[in-house]
């Protein structure tokens, strides 16, 4: 095979001093699929923008068949054959997904080629569709298609344009497990075609799996290229963090209490008014881990917010420590000592635009050690920030930083660290390790099970089934707005057992005769 | 009173006076949309229409011909939306706030101008008067009421009509009109896609002045023959609630102006039929009073649409 693509000794330094890339070598053949791992930080992102000319690099060759060249922006890297799918989706929600694929390409016709030339759009987009066998609705619009779809009209983008070279930016971040073998398969058909394929992830496992060659970038630097055959997850994540790495949460049995909290029969809708919870019953006690499993979209997101009274509930109860919830407003449910990490700490669990420090006071401002009169206590603020980011090892300059410029990692960190200085007795965590990279996971795993140990009542919602099933003590699985089993979790229970009750392929709840003598 | 109202609803009289006030709305209202689509809207449109309609009549008297005159109305008001895109897009100025800004300039710059130039301070009226012609269609003029429907209107009415189709051909047949929308919804995916962004946007602001150009232009040389300090008197203000009400759509845009258009044609006959019993006051405020109701009408809707509101949102 010959190298495309190679990337030589590339620095980059950004205006504000923040060196992004120290020296990063990347040698890419023609017809792989080349993996691209790193932690938070580690320059994954500045690496694929200056591939795609968004940021130029400071020193160091891009080199594309052995002829250096320079990228200065997007249109550049389309001449070249690079195409780039982000993390974030590039898509004009209110478009059509056929006029999100040519949107700056369009076909054109009629006098001086004024207008828009529909009948060959339908017809390229229809070959793109037939040759690689990705299924897309051309006239719907983008804002009504599932996620997965969203990605396919993304790589169509890239490939309508001719791209020879697709960076795929941690595209498995969003997809469901169906939808990640799905997108494999494209993967698959691709490379056949003689397309090479950049793939930036977190996932060791879809390293192991899809991947020929993989690249380690850590402190932006690259540290190896190995063969993938030749290496093995422990291996790779050893490199990426500098030491070895748990993949498994040290913990000990569950001695679980008092009941904290007991759902009954609850039932709310979700955004546009359609029932998501349909009569959801459930118990956490003190002392354990509830684990919620289920695909994404099964009313774990209803479930959550109306626990934490961020969503109204429309019949059943709430009852924590003899209390009910519903009916009560997000912040008396605070007061009470309940933590809520939300599943999307950008818009709900930070606020961006506030210094770190203010984002860990976010719920503890009323309290009056950080009070002075009616006054903010900036000095009591300034020291317990900077605790809190010793204890919880926020990586940042300062407690002053905006916390919109902190990496998803460290971000997360903030966020459980306000959670958990309440000291919660009951602890709602949603996808607490989303876009988190491999040593920030170890940490927060361990910080929620010490929670645990401390007696508080945990419940874990994520879409990580892996991570699921290491957290949990119980895992409670749902399935359209309903829990259809609650599994002890031990040695026995397999992924593919949980994994039919996440299809709705069975149910089994427990403790039946318990129900009956709470109804009496 | 209310005979003689019901007269005039038979005999066509309203629809004209309709059709007369809805042009200059349509007109603006068509700019902000397109302002709007690419993500800059336009709330300059009060001020954009006062130094068209001030510039044209008084490049118009002077060259003598009204064509000169409209012209030169919609360059002023290009080039004012253009100096706004380079405080908004260029300098990073919030472009409501530029916007704010053209409407308190364009109406100073117009009572400054006229009595600079003309000596006069409340309104000028030119002793070369040059007006939009008006269509006279053959024939059909001498149909009953089909001919006043149909025959006799400005030139500019036809114009704002034909404006509706033009934008919608715009917005929805040319790729210009896609990268537009791409542009105003998701700049950073239309960037990654090579396209333009801040061109597409500065063309966006040009769109708005040219279109609120020619409603100030006919305010001044087609609906009157003057020139009156603050004449425009809420009209941009009104075109933006249709701008808002439209639902980014031409055609929900030309419903709106109707609509507007209806209200201050109701004000006009309701005033001027003699032995009215309602104090004028209450009459005028007609206008307003529809622009409060539709808005409140079209949030009420789009809440209907989100039965339960997302809660992150508040």
């Amino acid at each position: 095979m010959s190298v495309l693509l190679e990337m030589k000794n590339i620095h980059k330094v950004y205006p504000n001093g923040t060196a992004a890339s120290r020296g990063v070598d990347l040698q890419i053949y023609e017809g792989e699929i080349h993996a691209l791992v790193g932690e938070n930080g580690a320059g994954k992102s500045t690496l694929m923008k200056m591939l795609f000319g968004l940021e130029m690099p400071t020193s160091g060759t891009i080199l594309y068949k052995g002829e250096p060249i320079a990228l200065s922006g997007p249109r550049d890297a389309i001449k070249y054959g690079l195409g780039m799918v982000h993390q974030h989706f590039m898509l004009v929600p209110s478009l059509t997904v056929s006029e999100n694929i040519v949107l700056g390409e369009e076909p054109k016709q009629g006098p001086l080629s004024l207008f828009r030339d529909r009948g060959t759009e339908e017809k390229q987009i229809a070959q793109l569709m037939a040759t690689y066998g990705l299924k897309v609705e051309p006239q719907a619009k983008v804002e009504t298609i599932p996620v997965g779809q969203k990605q396919r009209v993304e790589i169509l983008k890239v490939l309508y344009r001719g791209a020879r070279i697709i960076i795929l930016d941690e595209p498995t971040a969003v997809l469901t497990p169906q939808e990640t073998d799905e997108l494999f398969d494209s993967i698959k058909a691709l490379v056949a075609e003689g397309y090479t394929i950049i793939f930036i992830t977190h996932k060791l496992r879809e390293v192991m799996e899809i991947s020929d060659r993989v690249t380690v970038l850590k402190a932006g630097k690259t540290i190896t290229t190995l063969m993938t055959k030749a290496t093995n997850p422990e291996e790779i994540s050893r490199l990426m963090v500098g030491r070895e790495v748990l993949f498994r949460v040290n913990k000990r049995p569950a001695e679980p209490k008092d009941a904290v909290l007991s759902v009954k029969d609850l039932q709310a809708a979700d955004d546009k008014g359609a029932p998501a919870l349909r009569g959801v019953s459930l118990e956490i006690r003190a002392g354990e881990v509830l684990g919620i499993a289920g695909v994404e979209g099964n009313g774990q997101t209803e479930l959550v917010e109306t626990i934490t009274g961020l969503r109204r509930s429309t019949g059943g109860q709430i009852r924590y420590l003899g209390e009910e919830l519903a009916g009560r407003s997000a912040g008396r449910i605070r007061a009470m000592k309940v933590g809520h990490v939300p599943e999307d700490r950008q818009t709900a669990g930070a606020s961006l635009t506030s210094t770190i420090a203010e984002n860990l006071i976010l719920d503890h401002y009323r309290n009056p050690a950080f009070r002075r009169g009616p006054f903010l206590n900036a000095r009591k603020i300034k020291e317990f920030a900077r605790t809190m980011m010793q204890i919880f090892d926020v990586r940042a300059a300062h407690e002053q930083v905006a916390a919109g410029s902190l990496s998803g990692g460290n971000l997360q960190k903030v966020v459980i660290a306000r959670e958990l200085s309440k000291n919660p007795k009951l602890l709602i965590v949603s996808q607490p390790t989303r876009g988190v990279d491999i040593g920030a996971i170890e940490f927060i795993h361990s910080e929620i099970i010490k929670r645990r140990d401390g007696g508080a009542a945990v419940m874990v919602v994520s879409a990580e089934l892996s991570e699921v099933m290491a957290l949990s003590d119980r895992i409670a699985v749902m399935y359209e707005g309903e829990i259809v089993a609650v599994l002890d979790n031990t040695e026995a229970l397999t992924e593919e057992e949980i994994g039919r009750y996440m299809l709705g392929l069975g149910t089994k709840t427990e403790h039946p005769e318990r129900k009956e003598q709470e109804a009496i | 009173m209310w005979q003689s109202i019901w007269s005039q609803l038979v005999d066509m009289t309203l629809v004209v006076v309709l059709l007369r006030y809805m042009t200059p709305i349509l007109l603006a209202a068509l700019g902000g949309l397109i302002s709007d689509i690419g993500g800059v809207l336009n709330i300059g449109l009060e001020g954009l229409m006062l130094i068209s309609a001030f510039t044209s009549i008084a490049v118009g008297s002077a060259s003598g011909h009204w064509l000169v005159g409209v012209a030169a109305g919609m360059t002023a008001a290009v080039l004012t939306c253009l100096g706004m895109g380079f405080f908004s897009i260029k300098l990073g100025v919030d472009i409501i706030i530029a916007g704010f800004a053209v409407n308190i300039f364009g109406s100073g710059i117009t009572i400054f101008l006229m009595s600079k130039i003309f000596h006069v301070t409340g309104n000028y009226t030119p002793d070369q008067r040059t007006p939009i012609p008006t269509v006279n269609l053959p024939f059909l003029q001498d149909i009953p009421v089909l001919g006043k429907l149909l025959s006799g209107h400005s030139l500019m009415i036809w114009i704002a009509l034909l404006a509706v189709l033009f934008c919608v051909a715009l917005i929805y047949r040319t790729p210009y009109g896609v990268h537009l929308r791409a542009v105003g919804e998701a700049p950073s995916a239309a960037k990654s896609l090579g396209i333009p962004v801040n061109r597409i946007r500065y063309s966006a602001l040009a769109w708005s002045g040219a279109f609120a150009g020619l409603a100030g232009a006919y305010l001044s040389m087609g609906m009157t023959s003057m020139f009156v300090k603050d004449m425009t008197a809420g009209t941009g203000f009104l075109a933006l609630a249709v701008v808002l009400l439209g639902k980014r759509n031409p055609v929900g845009i030309l419903i709106g102006s109707l609509i507007f258009g209806l209200a201050s044609a109701i004000t006009t006959i309701v005033q001027t039929t003699e032995g009215t019993a309602i104090p004028s006051q209450f009459v005028q405020m007609i206008p307003y009073l529809v622009t409060i109701g539709s808005l409140v009408v079209f949030e009420a809707r789009k809440r209907k649409g989100a039965a339960v509101p997302a809660t992150h949102t508040i």
